[in-house]
């Protein structure tokens, strides 16, 4: 039985809970130094890639990581633990820290928002549409390759 | 999570704006802490998988209702900022 399926679908909604913790457990060491690591990482790429965008225009670096993280988080919940269910930091790691930190949801909408503060509405709702469609977009697509890839790869 | 990183996040590019905060402000708060703790990777899952279990009224109530809190609250953030 792979791990996905351990907890009901209205449960764990984004397949991310992991059923080999405690419900109601602290997070261990062990994850807290993956969180912190894989946080560290996602954030400065980031930083990196995100700096220096402008208040009045989209900022296309945001969309960018915010989708790839998608596509990157969808993929990787779908075959990292059905490969190496062993791997118990990968959660942590991965999901809560890389994808957690590359993402950004409040750099979207403080930036949506000062757009607007900017008489730059259009634009606002055009990024946020953007926003919205590829990050859903990306989040199925991931999920979908990571299924197709758990499938083929037996 | 990503509501309350967008309220503190409009507020910090609020001071930055409207009270000549510094960049390692922005750099700290901003990118790093709020940035860094709120998601939208997990966001988008997370709809995703409501509406793969055809859940429809829930994934619109989340997907849509959280974009709506999250810019609402980093309004907020930015009001306060500018008016406190």
């Amino acid at each position: 039985m792979s791990s996905a399926e351990a907890f009901r679908p209205e449960e764990d909604p984004a397949g991310t809970l992991d059923p080999e913790q405690e419900p109601g457990s602290h997070l261990g060491a062990r994850a807290l130094v993956a969180v912190g690591l894989g946080g560290a990482l996602g954030t400065w790429l980031r930083a990196a890639l995100t700096t220096g965008e402008s208040p009045t225009s989209l900022p296309w670096s945001v969309v960018v990581v915010n989708l790839v993280g998608s596509v990157l988080l969808g993929l990787g919940l779908e075959t990292v633990p059905r490969w190496r269910p062993s791997w118990t930091s990968f959660r942590p790691f991965f999901a809560a820290g890389i994808c957690g930190g590359l993402t950004t949801f409040s750099t979207f909408t403080a930036g949506t928002d000062v757009l607007v503060y900017r008489h730059h509405a259009a634009t606002a709702v055009f990024y946020l549409a953007v926003s919205l469609v590829l990050g859903l977009a990306g989040a199925a697509t991931g999920l979908r390759l990571g299924r197709l890839g758990a499938r083929v790869g037996r | 999570m990503n509501v309350s990183g967008s309220l503190i996040l409009g507020f910090v590019t609020g001071v930055v704006m409207f009270r000549a905060g510094s960049a390692s402000l922005t750099a700290v708060a901003g990118t790093g802490f709020c940035g860094g703790y709120t998601t939208f990777s997990s966001y988008a899952v997370e709809s995703v998988r409501l509406l793969e279990q055809r859940r429809y009224g829930a994934a619109s109530a989340y997907a849509l209702g959280s974009a709506a809190v999250g810019l609402a609250a980093a309004g907020v953030g930015l009001v306060v900022a500018r008016w406190a």
